[in-house]
């Protein structure tokens, strides 16, 4: 019950907590520590200091974590970097973990040799750990011999910034209970985006919010609202289902993110709660006696209403950026309401959110959503308390055995989909007649090439799924397909528009790599496919145990350059986009202190190969940097299973 | 999360909702009002949320909100008595009638068809407590979540706790400044905690200086010979965890100090500052009576300090600390190996008793058949950041609590009379038994029920058509007394005393144009304060008005108690004084002899 409701009153958070967990469940297995056993005691110590990544100095009562031997971490994507910062990575089982001495400084003692990590947290600072050189840069691992005494280790972390800042009503009264958000920059697709990751921050009695333990970087806050219009036919069918034993009603509302409770005014058959924050937040005007609503307009600091105008704030680490005031306004608003046909007729208990079309800097779907509701038992849906503007009024039905139980969709049933464009100016918008649709389903088969066959339950477990090309996020349920015993697979149905194919990293057979997943005679895990009307079939996904190896070096006129990270991204500038959260073809990873990497599992190809100052701010989804980047690049050709190797300069 | 807290509050009062469209209320009444900030002035209150319950059915709701004249209307409802609730961020939430700021316990309003009623409410400002938390080295601490209770005297005269942040208040954790603000409350006294997060299922070593300077002579030695001969490594620092801290800067709520705030005040400066405490492992053995290892026996730690008829509510609040703490192993419990060792890790100072069990059925709590061979083992023991190893419990078997049983009144026919006796302990160290035994019925005969563990019990009793008396052990009365079990020490001579003729209260409720209510609650509960605890057989759970009005407590001991209509009350709320205490105002005294059948009825003032 309360994780639907989670869903449903803040769909923006329940996706996002879902995107983190999928980073650190899913498509992040390469980050996942992998510790069976306990240390066997040595001789070996690690000597080190936590410090201040802009002072220098040490950090009292810094947390140190040291991780046992891991698995040198493999990059999947910027969305490692978007785990709430004040939530730690959880310690393996085993790891050790002591309080810094008051001068930062740490000793970790009786150490047997291997590759160790060392994180470190502090609760002024961003969480970190040993090798970084920017602000949750890419990491370096210790290489322990036996008996080693290593000293010097310093860990260096980058203070929290905070934005504060006061919330005024249209009177100019401050308003307290109002729910103000930061989204910070990322890129994902390729495209500059924005992405929630803290809790919001709730205005206290004076008015003011303060969005502290901020990553420093870029980011836009304002006001959330999100209403809600729930029909109480809908409250009254999820009020009479059994939580035990949900009804088909509650079933379908809650596999399509429904809002059901009916907290709110009671306008004609609908509740309408302006979503400022239920009775906490400031409270627009009654509707007055024709059902007219005023309502709170998202705003965001700079005067925007949307999140494509806001303004941007940048705070560097340690900074305390005050004045980031907002001004809520009262506008007029709209109705829409119509009715839903799908492939059975009358679409009846469908949730729907109203996504402002220009909203696609958001990176979840969830948390660009503005207004909610869920179709009665006949298909009919109202919106209340809509502001002028340009919408997609969004939804899906994907249908789960069990709500609430595990995450995946059921793969006999049917899915529904709805993304229907609708504009809203300045009078209501009744009867409209949409079309929800069933969702495109992927099918093929999964090949294993290579000395050996995969046993069968290798084989069953390997995962397909689909993610958006552009670099979205959006439902918290998954598609994926299974393979089957004889090798086939079919996902579940996805909502028409552009998608990468990926195999679910953690279901790839240890000693095996996606060579590619190919559709129509081109690589869909590389270049984004574009689903619509028609399933897809006859996909083929290639499994290989031959690796490609990519060595090199970076150095300075003087000798190896230890501060380096090197960047690997695609040769062709096309394919810097539409890539999906996870680009398979680019990394970001720190040199040894001899100045080395190795680099295995890339995806053959033609690849550019450039070293970046470590302590330089980077994305590698970030077109403008590759294309710096791009000037003094090497460039590479991966064949299957082929090996190369480089030389290289950092530019100064 | 704060949006899971609010939905759920949200399906508790409304997801029940109506089984049917068509049979959401309506009606033609109206309800109008005026909402202003109760102090002078009367400034309208504008912008308040305002929600009207069914008292028939307090799932259906209805809200508004005010205009900038502060006034609110609903109309179309159904002729119907209805609770009004006033809530806005930083004003106390208001229930329309409440003699109280901040008092959940209302006036109902009578709707009436085709007419409309009109009410004024005013709002008290709520009060503000405020406050920076900081570490040992006076950094400020952020993320640390802070809890507020308003403080509360029980019957006993010991304090109360209540956490405060029913209605507008949202729950603040420190931001980055370690600072805190904590607005929207009623007027009253709290005590101010302070609960870590940060390493709260943990306890950590602190790097010390003697490490660093070995480990640098280590390093300078390149591991050879001169490192060897320094390769002795020095001890390392005691493990340390942090403890939650009361204003001013208390480690236990007993010393905190009261934060006394009256209506709209602003109490900034409250302060605290987070210390580490050390925490210690705890190793020992459990032996049989046999004198042999026990194996797979649980072990568990209790807080030392958990007297008192509220000692079980704060040794269960104490414990529940413990385990989001991580202080207790797993689920609050050790088990004990092969060879009888048991270890628990990270325990902060404190007094504690250290107790194992055998024979439960599974896990703490629930009933135990007197046939179950109970055995246990205690020790006391102050820990004070130092390990302890070699703690030796020896299992004995559980005491025996016996005496009289006396059926008071005309023996039944036909003879055999079966009655359950239970007792059970007013601390989580004891164990509820059961024991259910047949009687002759007539005159008096011997019980007795075994495995008991040490500990202050009540005793209760129940037989069909009859009800417990009185328990008696010399003049005291356990039923409502606790009376040690004490270690190796039987205790007998109990006198359970049964009546088939128990006292009775009844009566109609009506309103003031004398017809019948049926929407309100009637609460009975004693006169004396000390009968104020959970499970009192003093304190009688709420009862429905009957459609003609009625309502009837049957099976009551004798006494003075108070009788009340309420518009709202749940069981729980029965549990707590502060609630009785507010309700004793409006309720009406009246007294109760043994086997009295009174009739008592009520008129509620209004329509």
């Amino acid at each position: 019950m309360n994780v639907f409701l989670l869903v449903f009153r803040k769909p923006g958070k329940a996706f996002m907590f879902f995107m983190c967990f999928m980073v650190s469940g899913s498509w992040g297995a390469a980050q996942q520590f992998r510790v069976t056993q306990t240390p066997a005691s040595g001789t070996a110590l690690i000597l080190g200091q936590i410090v201040d990544a802009d002072t220098g100095k040490g950090i009292a009562g810094a947390l140190v974590v040291l991780s046992l031997p891991i698995a040198p971490p493999t990059p999947v994507g910027e969305l490692t970097e978007m785990r709430p910062p004040a939530m730690p990575a959880p310690a393996a089982p085993g790891a050790r973990r002591v309080l810094a001495a008051p001068d930062g400084r740490f000793v970790f003692r009786d150490l047997p040799a291997g590759h160790y990590s060392v994180s470190a947290s502090a609760t002024t600072h961003v969480p970190g750990a040993y090798g970084q050189l920017r602000v949750q840069g890419p990491t370096q691992s210790l290489d322990l011999a036996e008996n080693e005494k290593l000293g010097g280790v310093t860990v260096r972390l980058w203070r929290f910034a905070a934005i504060s800042g006061m919330v005024r009503d249209e009177n100019g009264e401050p308003v307290a209970g109002a729910n103000v958000e930061c989204f910070r920059r990322v890129f994902t697709g390729g495209q500059k985006r924005f992405a929630s990751l803290l809790a919001g921050s709730f205005t206290d009695d004076r008015g003011v919010y303060r969005m502290a333990s901020l990553v420093p970087g870029d980011y836009i806050c304002g006001n959330v609202v999100n209403p809600s219009t729930v029909p109480l036919s809908v409250s009254s069918a999820a009020a009479a289902s059994d939580p035990a034993s949900p009804s088909e009603a509650m079933r379908r509302i809650t596999n399509s993110s429904g809002s059901y409770t009916a907290l709110g005014t009671l306008v004609g058959g609908v509740t309408y709660s302006n979503g400022t924050g239920s009775l906490r937040g400031p409270q627009p005007p009654p509707p007055d006696g024709n059902g007219r609503i005023m309502a709170y307009a998202p705003q965001y600091v700079g005067g925007a209403t949307t999140t494509a105008q806001a303004s941007v704030i940048s705070v560097k680490a340690g900074e305390d950026r005050t004045g980031a005031d907002l001004q809520l306004r009262l506008v007029p608003t709209v109705r829409i309401s119509g009715r839903l046909n799908g492939p059975d007729g009358p679409v009846g208990f469908l949730g729907l959110t109203l996504v402002p079309a220009n909203g696609g800097n958001i990176v979840s779907e969830g948390q660009a959503a503005y207004a909610r509701t869920t179709s009665d038992a006949n298909g009919a849906f109202t919106l209340l308390g809509i502001p002028s503007g340009e919408y997609v009024l969004k939804g899906r039905y994907y249908p789960r055995p069990a709500p609430g139980g595990n995450p995946a969709v059921s793969l006999e049933e049917t899915t529904l989909w709805i993304a229907a464009p609708i504009t809203a100016a300045g009078s209501d918008l009744t009867n409209l007649a949409l079309t929800v649709r069933a969702g495109i389903r992927v099918s093929g088969r999964v090949d294993f090439v290579g000395a050996r066959q995969p046993t069968p339950a290798e084989l069953q477990r390997v995962g397909i799924r689909m993610q958006m090309a552009e670099g979205r996020t959006s439902s918290p349920i998954a598609l994926d397909g299974r393979t089957l015993a004889d090798g086939t697979f079919r996902t579940a149905g996805y909502p028409a528009g552009k998608y990468i194919a990926n195999v679910l990293p953690n279901t790839v057979p240890a000693g095996w790599f996606v060579k590619s997943i190919v559709a129509n005679g081109r690589d869909i895990s590389v270049e984004p496919v574009e689903l619509s009307g028609a399933d897809l079939a006859g996909v083929v996904v290639t499994l290989t145990d031959k690796t490609t190896t990519l060595t090199g070096t970076v150095s300075t006129p003087t000798g190896p350059d230890p501060t380096a990270e090197v960047v690997v991204f695609p040769a062709d500038s096309m394919a810097w986009k539409e890539i999906g959260v996870v680009a398979r073809r680019s990394r970001v990873e720190r040199v040894s202190k001899t100045g080395a990497f190795s680099m295995a599992g890339l995806p053959p190809g033609e690849y550019y190969v450039a070293a970046a100052a470590g302590s330089l701010p980077g994305d590698r989804q970030d077109p403008a940097w590759l294309t710096v980047l791009m000037r003094t690049a090497s460039t590479v050709t991966l064949a299957e299973g082929g090996s190369a190797t480089v030389t290289l300069a950092v530019a100064r | 999360m704060r949006a899971g807290i609010l939905a759920v509050l949200a399906v508790a009062f409304v997801a029940p909702q109506l089984r049917d469209v068509q049979q959401y209320p309506s009606g033609t009444s109206t309800l109008a009002g005026t909402v202003v900030v109760d102090e002078a002035g009367d400034q309208p209150l504008r912008r308040a949320s305002v929600s009207l319950v069914l008292l028939s059915d307090v799932r259906v709701q209805f809200q508004t909100v005010t205009d900038d004249r502060g006034r609110f209307s609903f109309s179309g409802l159904p002729a119907a008595n209805v609770r009004l609730i006033v809530s806005k961020p930083t004003y106390v939430q208001t229930y329309y009638g409440a003699q109280q700021p901040g008092s959940t316990v209302g006036l109902p309003i009578a709707l009436t068809d085709r007419e409309t009623t009109t009410v004024s409410v005013r709002v008290p400002r709520g009060s503000v407590i405020a406050g920076t938390v900081v570490d040992e080295n006076g950094q400020p601490m952020s993320g640390i979540s802070i809890q507020v209770s308003r403080v509360g005297v029980s019957a006993s005269g010991q304090r109360t706790f209540a956490p405060a942040g029913r209605g507008a208040v949202i729950a603040p954790a420190t931001d980055d400044r370690g600072a805190y603000r904590f607005y929207g409350l009623p007027p009253g006294d709290y005590v101010v905690a302070a609960q870590p997060r940060t390493l709260a299922n943990a306890e950590v070593r602190q790097t010390s200086a003697a490490e660093l300077q070995w480990a640098e002579r280590q390093i300078r030695g390149g591991g050879g010979n001169a490192a060897a001969a320094d390769a002795q490594p020095p001890a390392q620092n005691q493990t340390k965890t942090f403890a939650p801290v009361y204003f001013p800067g208390a480690l236990n709520r007993a010393n905190a100090a009261v934060v006394s705030l009256g209506v709209g005040q602003e109490r900034t400066g409250i302060d605290l500052t987070m210390a580490f405490v050390p925490t210690a492992h705890l190793e020992g053995t459990v032996t049989g009576a046999d004198g042999q290892p026990a194996r797979g026996v649980q072990v568990m730690l209790f807080s030392g300090d958990d007297a008192g008829p509220d000692g079980a509510a704060a040794e269960a609040e104490r414990l529940a600390v413990m385990l989001e703490m991580g202080l207790l192993n797993g689920n609050g419990t050790a088990s004990t190996q092969a060879d009888g060792s048991f270890s628990i890790v990270g325990v902060v100072p404190g007094t504690y008793t250290l107790v194992a069990r055998t024979g439960l059925p599974s896990g703490r709590g629930g009933d135990v058949p007197p046939t179950a061979q109970i055995t246990w083992a205690t020790d006391e023991i102050r820990v004070d950041g130092q390990d302890i190893k070699g703690l030796s419990l020896r299992l004995a078997p559980g005491q025996k609590i016996g005496g009289r049983v006396v059926f008071d009144g005309a023996p039944q026919a036909g003879g055999a009379l079966r009655a359950s006796i239970t007792a059970r302990p007013v601390t989580p160290r004891g164990i509820t038994v059961t024991s259910a035994q047949t009687f002759a019925g007539a005159g008096t005969e011997g019980f007795s029920i075994g495995g008991l563990v040490p500990a202050p019990y009540r005793l209760s009793a129940t037989s069909p058509g009859w009800m417990l008396k009185s328990a008696m052990l010399g003049d005291r009365d356990v039923a409502d007394t606790p009376f040690d079990v004490k270690p190796g020490e039987d205790v007998s001579g109990l006198v359970l005393t049964f009546t088939n003729a128990p006292a009775e209260v009844s009566g109609v409720v009506t309103d003031g144009a004398g017809k019948p209510r049926t929407d309100l609650l009637i609460v009975l509960f004693s006169q004396n304060r000390a009968d104020w605890f959970s499970g009192s057989r003093r304190v009688l759970p709420p009862v429905r008005l009957a459609s003609n009005g009625r309502f009837a407590f049957q099976n009551l001991v004798a006494g003075q108690y108070y009788l009340a209509a309420l518009t709202e009350v749940t069981a729980a709320d029965l549990n707590s004084p502060q609630f009785l205490e507010q309700v004793v105002p409006v309720a009406i005294r009246i007294s109760l002899a043994d086997g009295e059948k009174k009739t008592q009825d009520l008129r509620v003032a209004g329509r």
